[in-house]
């Protein structure tokens, strides 16, 4: 086997491992960015109501945290074959997604009180996503 | 033999100090008593891509014709004129009478010089 | 040392902070704090290490071979290798520039909210009339002295209260606790961000265009050390505030508008407009050096005229060759792709690619034709030369699984 051959086989067995991804592996690895932009919007939600960072930056973040969430969605209900576990997460994703949403435009309307309102309900879903991830990982 | 190694893609000067393209091949004649000798040097992108490929250098060569300022010829310095090899290769021409500047002044006339603030 | 040389050393290390920081610095740094905390603090350190051997031998082929480095690898190695390192440079250099211009168009969005594409063609123009207007001293020096503003990392992370044993220990090599896959990816990525080759180009070609002899050997061992070591104290700033701010939160790094936060922890506001400021000065220092750099190495491949310090008239090619590049990159950001995979992309491939790059300079570094006396000792060689590999192969696996998530 020639030098062009073996790095054929190696390619091609690197691609083969990671093959189209189930719903469990997307919960993984995607979870863990649609948990990250929970933990961002709260941070963001905080540091908005102290008036520490702008309200054009605020909304805009917001709002793309919720294109990122919708798109997590999005993607693991093309592949969940009603498994409970995917059909849970896209449930908790949809959530998230209308809440930061809501939230973008409650900033945008300097509606500080519905931002709070909205913020207090941020950990628990950050939570909720949070757990799934880890259901998914022990393969529960 | 040594030379051919020194010369090539060196960088060329000319008489008045002005970068003048590199060395990017060299024109060599074969003699029955003895080593070759370097009769003149060259300069072009075709002359240089062919190094990396001969296909290449065909193709560069051809988009040359049709669209260049040079029309795909390579630019030879005549022996004669290489008067130092040191660091960069002197040659004894005002370069920017020579195909060497074809392009800069291409560029100059119908593009820099349209621009505000080119400078003199 | 002379008043005259200590501003020559002081300028220096100042444009080598301001080459040293740009938007790969801030992604991958940013990366790696907040996924890793300080576990990857070595490889900032091996990087530093590496591009601070890279710089002092540019900068020495060029004091004492009066040779750019471009220039040199052509005329030793010939045309028809050649031709590989300035291909791959080219292409990196075209994805790098657009992440910088895109580096720029972020900040512009972080402060008006709107989108990045639409800055693209705007931020070219400014890059590009900089360059063709400026002469290159006063830019330069005037881009590195505003880039001292990302001194505010360093503040933040001691303000924050550095735990000074965990980072400590992010100095001793160790494997990662968690996603292995994506800690050698960062880690590759740093060392693209931190030994770019663009930076190496661009200080040889300062180096030549200052007229360094034999005098300046000196100078540049200061230079290389000081300004180099100094740049990656900001980069390890800006890894710790994000260990600080972003990594307790449970904060991930996919977009530019969280890397803000890092800022926003130990400063406020204040701390918001700082970040705003930082990342749109080193990007829009970091888009003219880049800028110029494919100009330097089309001009030193190809034998034209060139320099910054000649009006655009007087080095017509090389002046187009800077032009073309800064609105084709913008073409990138223009299309909308994602500024910060494009810059973590970009920085691995870098990666990829050093030892295309390095390997042709190490071993003019011991050719005698060149360097004379001053060719490398065998402690140099050795460490760069491993380093570059290790890097290399770490690439080759490291890619691959970041993208198709093995």
């Amino acid at each position: 086997m020639g030098r062009r051959g073996l790095a054929i086989v190696l390619f091609g067995s690197l691609l083969g491992a990671c093959g189209p991804k189930s719903p469990r592996e997307q919960i993984e690895g995607r979870g863990q960015s649609v948990a990250s932009w929970a933990a961002t919007a709260v941070m963001i939600g905080r540091t908005w109501l102290q008036g520490d960072v702008p309200t054009v930056y605020a909304q805009k973040t917001l709002r793309s945290a919720g294109t990122q969430v919708t798109s997590a969605r999005t993607s693991l209900e093309r592949s969940a074959r009603g498994e409970p576990l995917a059909l849970a997460a896209i449930d908790r994703y949809g959530r998230l997604a209308r809440l930061l949403a809501r939230m973008a435009a409650a900033v945008g309307t300097d509606d500080r009180a519905a931002v709070a309102r909205l913020l207090a309900q941020l950990p628990e879903e950050a939570q909720s996503i949070r757990a799934l991830r880890r259901q998914s990982q022990s393969g529960g | 033999m040594r030379l051919f190694r020194e010369v090539l893609d060196s960088q060329m000067v000319d008489r008045d100090g002005r970068q003048a393209g590199k060395v990017d091949g060299i024109v060599a004649e074969l003699r029955d008593d003895g080593p070759p000798v370097i009769t003149a040097l060259e300069n072009g992108f075709p002359t240089l891509f062919r190094r990396v490929s001969p296909r290449l250098g065909d193709w560069v060569a051809a988009l040359g014709r049709r669209y260049g300022v040079r029309h795909g010829e390579a630019y030879r310095i005549p022996r004669s004129r290489v008067r130092g090899v040191g660091i960069d290769v002197k040659v004894d021409l005002d370069a920017t009478e020579t195909p060497l500047f074809a392009w800069e002044h291409w560029l100059r006339e119908h593009v820099v010089d349209r621009i505000p603030g080119s400078g003199s | 040392m002379k008043p005259k040389k200590l501003l020559q050393v002081a300028l220096g290390v100042l444009t080598s902070i301001g080459g040293f920081l740009d938007v790969g610095a801030i992604a991958t740094a940013a990366d790696a704090g907040a996924s890793f905390r300080f576990r990857l603090l070595w490889v900032v350190a091996l990087g530093t290490l590496v591009v601070i051997f890279l710089a002092e031998m540019v900068g020495r082929l060029a004091a004492v071979s009066k040779h750019a480095y471009a220039d040199a690898v052509r005329e030793r190695f010939g045309f028809q290798f050649y031709f590989w390192p300035l291909l791959a440079e080219f292409i990196v250099d075209f994805l790098v520039l657009g992440a910088e211009i895109g580096g720029v168009c972020i900040a512009l969005q972080l402060l008006t909210g709107i989108s990045f594409r639409w800055w693209a063609i705007p931020v070219a123009f400014a890059v590009w009339l900089t360059a063709w207007f400026g002469t290159f001293k006063v830019i330069e020096n005037s881009v590195a002295l505003l880039g001292l503003v990302t001194i505010a990392f360093v503040v933040g992370a001691f303000h924050l209260g550095l735990p000074w044993g965990e980072a400590g220990r992010g100095f001793i090599p160790s494997a990662p606790p968690q996603d292995a896959a994506h800690y050698w990816f960062v880690a590759v990525s740093i060392m693209g961000a931190l030994v770019s080759p663009y930076v190496l180009y661009f200080y040889s070609s300062g180096a030549i265009e200052d007229g360094w002899g034999t005098r300046e050997l000196q100078v540049n061992r200061l230079v290389a050390t000081v300004g180099m070591g100094f740049g990656s104290v900001v980069q390890m700033g800006m890894l710790a505030t994000a260990a600080l701010v972003l990594a307790p939160r449970g904060i991930s790094i996919d977009d530019y508008g969280q890397v803000a936060l890092t800022l926003v922890g130990p400063f406020g506001l204040w701390g918001f407009y700082l970040f705003v400021a930082s990342l749109g000065v080193t990007c829009f220092g970091a888009c003219m050096e880049q800028g110029l750099e494919t100009a330097y190495i089309s001009s030193q491949a190809f034998g034209w005229n060139w320099g910054e310090s000649k009006s655009p008239r007087k080095a017509a090619r090389f002046s187009m060759a800077y032009t073309l590049s800064i609105f084709a990159s913008s073409l990138i950001m223009l299309a909308g792709i994602d500024p910060l995979k494009l810059t973590m992309f970009s920085m691995a491939l870098t990666a990829l690619m050093l030892p295309l790059v390095i390997v042709p300079l190490l071993v003019i570094m011991n050719d005698r034709n060149y360097l004379g006396e001053h060719t490398n000792g065998w402690v140099t060689n050795l460490a760069v030369g491993l380093i570059i590999g290790l890097t290399f192969v770490l690439a080759l696996f490291a890619i691959p699984l970041e993208y198709l998530g093995g």
